[in-house]
């Protein structure tokens, strides 16, 4: 069972990765810094809704340091790893509370790591003038959150049957 | 989808709308001046009303013309800085990941505020 478990955590730490790289290269100019719909999410969703939220934290963890080793730097990683940690942190108390489904859950995750990625940058770039883009960047947020949701349960009913035979 | 899902999206947005009425209030007051700042620390101070295009580390070319600052050129690969609009309003800012820099406007009240604090 347990190298079961490591092949599918490494196999969908591969998804996350490959799917932030494909995220990549498809660009949204709309001159905001840090929107994207962040599909690697679809990925951390679906586990901690089919597995817990340790095999996500060590997913999101592995996919935060491979994407930064690969493609950003270190302070890239610091943002990622803020908003990642600290959105989990979100849905997996929402999880908890058992009163949301995954879309409700997945959009407070989806705001809350936008936020998080703002008060990083704002520590990191010594500057509350970053806080200007909070509002728009938060809603976006939700948006996205919404719409990783609901894949991401489509996801999570796929999986299941290949995952857990 | 639940019930609760739509009034946690709900309150979400109402937070979001919030922060938007927040920013609208603080930038509607016009600023006169905008501070550029690299990796934290000032790098220079200038007047929105007078035009000029300035060189911060030969990385990136801001311009100020007609009242409003803007990122002219970028050396970095998103150009996210360039594509942002022209800012004007107070708060309003123009963030550089890749380079580090902000470019933030400031009023003339705020600065006079902070010589009286120093």
């Amino acid at each position: 069972m347990r190298s079961r478990r490591v092949a599918v955590l490494g196999l969908l730490a591969s998804l996350a990765i490959i799917l932030g790289y494909v995220e990549s290269l498809i660009p949204i100019g709309i001159g905001v810094p840090g929107i994207k719909i962040g599909f690697a999410n679809m990925v951390i969703v679906a586990v901690l809704y089919f597995d817990g939220a340790v095999s996500a934290l060590i997913i999101s963890v592995i996919r935060v340091f491979l994407i930064g080793f690969m493609f950003g730097n270190m302070s890239s990683i610091i943002y990622s790893l803020a908003g990642a940690l600290f959105s989990l942190f979100v849905m997996w108390g929402l999880k908890k509370f058992d009163r949301f489904s995954i879309v409700g859950v997945s959009a407070a995750g989806g705001a809350s790591h936008n936020a998080a990625q703002i008060a990083v940058a704002s520590v990191l770039l010594e500057t509350t003038g970053i806080f200007y883009y909070l509002p728009v960047l938060f809603v976006f947020g939700i948006i996205s959150g919404i719409i990783i949701g609901i894949t991401g349960g489509i996801i999570t009913g796929r999986l299941k049957g290949i995952v857990r035979q | 989808m639940r019930r609760n899902d739509f009034l946690l999206i709900l309150v979400l947005l109402m937070c979001g709308g919030i922060l938007f009425a927040i920013n609208m209030v603080i930038t509607s007051s016009g600023g006169n001046e905008v501070v550029v700042s690299v990796n934290g620390e000032e790098f220079g101070r200038y007047l929105l009303d007078r035009d000029a295009v300035i060189d911060i580390n030969g990385t990136n070319v801001l311009q100020i013309r007609n009242g409003e600052a803007f990122m002219k050129e970028a050396n970095c690969r998103d150009l996210i800085c360039v594509h942002h609009k022209a800012i004007s309003g107070n708060g309003e800012s123009i963030v550089c990941m890749p380079n580090r820099i902000v470019v933030e406007v400031v009023s003339d009240e705020e600065s006079q505020l902070d010589t009286i604090a120093e």
